[in-house]
């Protein structure tokens, strides 16, 4: 056969080649350049990161410790020194730094419509609006603000007239303090505290993901859920939808949503009858509050047998130290006020209070803003009466309920000026936009509970022109009524008025702002009596409203909060820890309600209640009530950037009457459910695109009696659990998962040990040599199973160490999300007492670093090798992309980059310089951090020493809000790392199956069950 | 095909106007390259002509004087303008590039270097760790105290690299990927 391609073609075609090639070589376009410091700054080392402690608006109650380096913030830590922070942090909070450099932030004044002005002619518009409105009413609508920041904004508000300063936070825990004020006359909010817990039951309370204050109390729960002295603490979970934090309870009742109060009551009434810690009298007071509480009663409202019911009673009152969480502000309709009474008076019966609610460390109720003043705020302005409105941190305009007409109202304020760091819908209603500087580049200073006071101090300089608010603020003032403001920086004001109230010299001002505040937090703990407020007739005439169709239940989303974190990628892409879905709102229902009504998962509902009506995507679900819908906050935004405009707004469907807790209605409420003609995909990380049962492979994960979805039916062990009667057996022998005992390794294990590859923790590198194939270091990872709560802090701790790009709704649908460490979540079914028992279990997984790696054996270039460390290293740059590596690994630890990703607005700041940008066509995977692990080498030899046990931490240990993960030296055997991993507990993933013989050990998790498995 | 012929052939005209010109601008002419650069060693123009034979030769100046950050960073770091003013406020002010580098000082504006020794992305190097082992900056940067123009002298290849590190196992380097892949 002739070749089609002649001579010349052939030239002709080599010259363009040539051509490309030189094109590609040139060595001018690789140039880089260096701009040095013109005068350097005292410190500062290139390349060396700095940690400075602030701390922001979205972790109130806590501390922050932000790593800059070369003048960039790049990531966001918890700060150790703060009493109720401590090192972990929450994955949203670690989003903070996305909103610094996000597409979103205001970078120019502008005007309605998005016209942007220039600085100089704003400054004059302002001065016009505020000159025209002096004296008038100038008003300010800003989220919860305290001390000197707050003392700012009163001054400016009164000195320009008769206008006020409100303050507005969509999540207000001012139900409780109103109850606290009615049960012990004491208006404040109490420090909840877990420690020393035996018995816990939470009421739908989200305490590991949002409720009070989720770091330290996942800290506490880690620690009251590991045994001690034969011990370990009993959670039960009464709750509709299983919350992640319901989901780690030993026994969930899912109980009717707003049957709370009833429960609670009636535990109340099981309690008090043998109190210790109440009075002949405050027992009485209760007899009489109780009176009309039966067990059927309450059981029956609940839809509980009446056993379980009176069982967790009899425990409770046996319990030597118990607690009940009262439930979300969300759940509770109308009875909010007499649920928390009855949480507290039960509390109260239990001696929880001063143990476990301790009002000595009490957050003041100022720092709690109730939506009555919003909602009168809304009223006035709707009047007319205000001149000009100046709004910041705040977003009313779409978490206030639709039926305040937000909108209206502010159509009749005179000017409205928002001064914001990024758009949303606020801001696209106010007639003059002024950029601000972010958090990260603000002062200020946060008063949270009692000898907690955290300040807030710039990490970095501010990239474009915006200023500090209050600096506007007292500018403008001067500007019209000279001298009003002494100090005209705010800064001065902070750190004058700090100084003052904590008696400091310049010195103690420094060392409060490198610790990050003024910590003095010791509790005293004293129990209060129940003051003269309650009276007997307080539950007279209560009567639970409970609906016995369809009921929908707002929660606060883990992710989106109150929808200031829905434009942050690493949020969207973050799975909900029980559902996995990412990027999108959806509804949860439960999978045997959702076949009885023909729904299958990805059907878009329509769900209409009182307040509203929306349309969402089904999500099918075995860890949710029958007849009980779940719609959590936060997304459904229509001012960010179009991909981040998703979902449905959850505070519309919110009752504009406030109720006796002091917040906008929520609470059940009675759904119609009908489906649409339209699907739509959702996009979840538990099995993408299995179908209508979301559930995971790996794991039992059908119900009884039910056919196999996948392919096999054992249970593959890759999650194991241990009762805690045979944990503390010492001759306990270990079963199998159907009862059946098996050898610690299976046979095809044996086999492969014996005929394959050498156990190189112990076989010699050359025989005769006394030459192990680790030397100095191998580095392993311990992650305890009974401390993990899903939370999924980890992930988002991967993605801002590891420069881990955010990959949209699309990729995530096709299993293409990039996290190196993913949360599984299994589902675990058994019948007991004739009824379906379904359990939840939490298993980070990342890259195991296998001692015997199967993805190391098929690399054809050598870019994945077993190092002399331990770690399964991974060259990017060899790299070559056949993907056999992820084809043969048995943790589905390895990611493949099938695109280039472009960062969007100035993301791209907020890179790891240490971290390798890795490109299109290149695998990636969890290197346990290896440039934490690089520069703590470092620094040991600079003092001639190893690496000593617990100096390195990796990015998920340190964020890890329970401390469930361990990482350290297996080759030190007095190493917390090496003693877990021979723990009588601790077990490596499949290693008994395959004999990959991982680097990373789990500790099962200790159940109070008989059996010892998942 | 004829067509086809015609229109490959311009693609190769094309090619090869645009290869002479990029070899064109790529290449120094000889004639204007200092003379005390070796063949084919990469020496790029800088702002300002700085003479390490000057200061680090004649004057002898340590490198660490400047380079301050060497023993303590990856980076050795290029000196700040305060550093040359610190000396050329009084020194040599008369001269014009020494004039550049106090306008720039004075209206704060940083000089932006070329960089000689650039290493790709993906590779970690610390300064300090080489420096604190002994390594004399001239066993990687040649002889700069004589280079009037500095060039870079060695290939800073992978092998280049991995030879010394396999020669110096005794001082503790290592030949793991990881020590210097990031």
């Amino acid at each position: 056969m002739k070749s089609t391609i002649e001579r010349r073609d052939f030239l002709a075609l080599m010259g363009l080649t040539g051509a490309a090639a030189t094109l590609g070589c040139n060595e001018k376009a690789s140039e880089e350049h260096w701009k040095p410091w013109v005068e350097p700054v005292e410190g500062i080392i290139p390349y060396t990161a700095k940690h400075y402690a602030t701390a922001s608006r979205e972790t109130r109650d806590g501390g922050l410790m932000v790593k800059v380096m070369d003048g960039r913030a790049l990531k966001v830590e918890g700060n150790a020194n703060h009493p109720v922070q401590g090192v972990g942090i929450t994955a949203r909070s670690q989003s903070l730094i996305q909103s610094l450099y996000g597409a979103d932030r205001v970078k120019t004044p502008m005007l309605k419509g998005r016209k942007e002005i220039s600085w100089n002619k704003a400054r004059q518009l302002v001065q016009e609006k505020l000159e025209a409105a002096n004296g008038k009413n100038v008003s300010a609508l800003t989220g919860t603000v305290s001390g000197s920041v707050k003392d700012i904004w009163n001054s400016f508000v009164g000195f320009l007239g008769n206008g006020k300063h409100v303050a507005y936070e969509a999540f207000s825990q001012s139900d409780l303090v109103m109850a606290c004020e009615k049960v012990f006359g004491r208006n404040e909010l109490p420090f909840f505290t877990l420690e020393g817990v035996d018995y816990l039951v939470s009421m739908g309370t989200q305490f590991l993901e949002t409720w009070g204050n989720p770091v330290r109390q996942a800290r506490e729960y880690g620690e009251i859920r590991t045994v001690h002295e034969g011990h370990r603490a009993k959670h039960v979970a009464i709750e509709g939808k299983l919350t992640q934090s319901g989901a780690n309870a030993d026994t969930w009742l899912a109980a009717k949503p707003g049957s709370e109060t009833v429960i609670a009551l009636f535990l109340l009434k099981h309690v008090a009858e043998s109190s210790a810690a109440l009075s002949a009298s405050e027992k009485e007071l209760v007899h009489g509050l109780t009176a009309n509480v039966s067990l059927e009663s309450a059981a029956s409202a609940a839809g509980l047998k009446a056993e379980k019911l009176e069982h967790l009673a009899e425990e409770l009152t046996h319990a030597k130290t118990a607690l009940v969480l009262p439930a979300e502000s969300l759940q509770l309709g109308d009875d909010i006020l007499h649920h928390h009474v009855a949480v507290l008076l039960l509390n109260k019966a239990l001696g929880a209070v001063g143990r476990n609610i301790d009002f000595s460390r009490a957050k003041s109720p100022v720092e709690i803003p109730s939506h009555q003043a919003v909602a009168d705020f809304v009223a006035e302005m709707a009047n007319g009466s205000v001149d000009v409105l100046i709004i910041k941190d705040a977003n009313p305009a779409y978490s206030l309920p639709s039926g305040l007409n937000f909108k209206d109202a502010l159509s009749k304020v005179g000017f409205t000026i928002a001064l914001a760091d990024s758009f949303d819908e606020t801001t696209d209603l106010a007639d003059l936009v002024i950029p601000v500087s972010h958090e990260l580049e603000s002062w200020g200073e946060f008063a949270s509970y009692k000898g907690v006071n955290a300040l807030q101090q710039p990490v970095m300089r501010t990239r474009f022109e915006c200023y500090q608010a209050e600096d506007l603020l007292i500018e403008w003032v001067n500007a019209l009524k000279p001298e009003s403001f002494r100090d005209t920086a705010f800064r001065d004001v902070l750190k004058n008025a700090f100084m003052t109230r904590f008696s400091l010299d310049e010195s103690g001002w420094r060392e409060a702002l490198r610790r990050g505040g003024i910590f003095n937090f010791e509790g005293k703990g004293e129990s209060l009596p129940i003051s003269g407020n309650l009276t007997a007739d307080f539950f007279a005439g209560y009567q639970p409203s409970i609906a016995n169709e369809m009921v929908l239940v707002l929660r606060e989303s883990t992710r989106y909060g109150d929808g200031r974190f829905a434009n942050r990628g690493w949020m969207q892409e973050l799975p909900d820890p029980m559902t996995g879905v990412t990027w999108d709102s959806f509804v949860e229902i439960n999978d045997e309600t959702a076949m009885e009504k023909g729904i299958t998962y990805g059907d878009v509902l329509s769900v209409r209640v009182a307040g509203g009506e929306v349309k969402v995507p089904a999500m099918i679900s075995s860890t949710i009530a029958k007849n009980v819908l779940c719609l959590e906050t936060g997304q459904g935004h229509s001012a960010f950037q179009a991909h981040y405009n998703r979902g449905v707004n959850a505070f519309s469907l919110l009752s504009a009457k406030v109720n006796a807790g002091g917040l906008f209605g929520a609470g059940p409420m009675a759904a119609q459910v009908t489906k649409t003609t339209q699907r739509e995909k959702l996009a979840t990380v538990h099995v993408p695109g299995l179908g209508d049962r979301i559930t995971t492979p790996l794991s039992r994960t059908q119900k009884p009696g039910e056919k196999m979805l996948m392919g096999t039916n054992r249970d593959r062990d890759i999650y194991r659990t241990i009762g805690l009667a045979a944990f503390l057996d010492p001759n306990h022998v270990e079963h199998g998962h159907h009862g059946v005992e098996y050898p610690e390794e299976s046979r095809f294990a044996m086999h492969h040990r014996n005929n394959f590859y050498p156990d190189r923790n112990k076989t010699l590198v050359v025989e005769g040599r006394d030459e192990t194939f680790y030397d100095n270091y191998k580095w392993e990872m311990n992650v305890d199973l009974s401390k993990c709560n899903g939370c999924s802090s980890c992930i988002t701790a991967c993605y801002a160490e590891n420069n881990l790009p955010v990959m949209g709704k699309d990729q995530v649908a096709k299993g293409r999300e990039m996290g190196w460490v993913r949360v599984n979540r299994y589902l675990g079914f058994r019948e007991e007492d004739g009824e379906v028992k379904t359990e939840v279990a939490f298993m980070p997984m990342m890259c195991q670093q296998c001692g015997n790696a199967p993805c190391e054996a098929v690399c054809p270039s050598l870019a994945t090798y077993h190092n002399k460390e331990g770690l399964n290293a991974m060259v990017y740059n060899r790299c070559v992309g056949t993907r056999y590596c992820a084809n043969n690994c048995t943790y589905k630890a390895r990611r493949f980059n099938w695109f280039d990703v472009e960062r969007e607005g100035d993301l791209n700041w907020q890179l790891n310089p240490e971290v390798s940008m890795r490109g299109r066509g290149v695998m990636e995977k969890c290197t346990f951090c290896v440039q934490r692990l690089r520069s703590a080498k470092d620094a040991a030899r600079d003092e001639g020493r190893k690496v000593a046990d617990g100096e390195v931490m990796t990015a998920c240990q340190q964020a890890c809000p329970a401390q469930a993960i361990s990482f350290g030296n297996y080759m030190d055997e007095q190493s917390k790392v090496h003693q877990l991993a021979n723990a009588k507990h601790a077990y490596r993933a499949l290693d008994n199956h395959l004999s990959t013989k991982p680097g990373v050990s789990y500790l099962k998790k200790i159940t109070l069950s008989s059996e010892s498995h998942a | 095909m004829n067509n086809r012929k015609k229109l490959l052939g311009a693609f190769a005209l094309l090619a090869l106007i645009s290869a002479a010109v990029v070899l064109g601008l790529g290449f120094v002419p000889p004639d204007k390259a200092p003379p005390s650069v070796p063949f084919n060693k990469y020496a790029p123009e800088q702002p300002i002509p700085y003479s390490h034979k000057l200061h680090a030769g004649d004057l002898q100046i340590p490198c660490e004087y400047c380079h301050t950050y060497a023993r303590r960073s990856r980076s050795a770091g290029i000196p700040a303008l305060e550093q040359c003013m610190a000396c050329h406020k009084l020194l040599a002010t008369d001269r014009p590039n020494i004039q550049k580098v106090r306008d720039a000082f004075e209206a704060k504006q940083p000089i932006e270097w070329v960089k000689v020794h650039d290493l790709p992305d993906f590779v970690y190097f610390s300064h300090k760790r080489h420096i604190s082992a002994g390594f004399a900056c001239q066993e990687c940067h040649g002889p700069i105290e004589t280079m009037e123009k500095v060039w870079r002298e060695a290939p800073l290849t992978m092998g280049w690299c991995v030879n010394c590190h396999k020669s110096n196992l005794d001082k503790g380097a290592s030949v793991d990927c990881l020590t210097c892949h990031k």
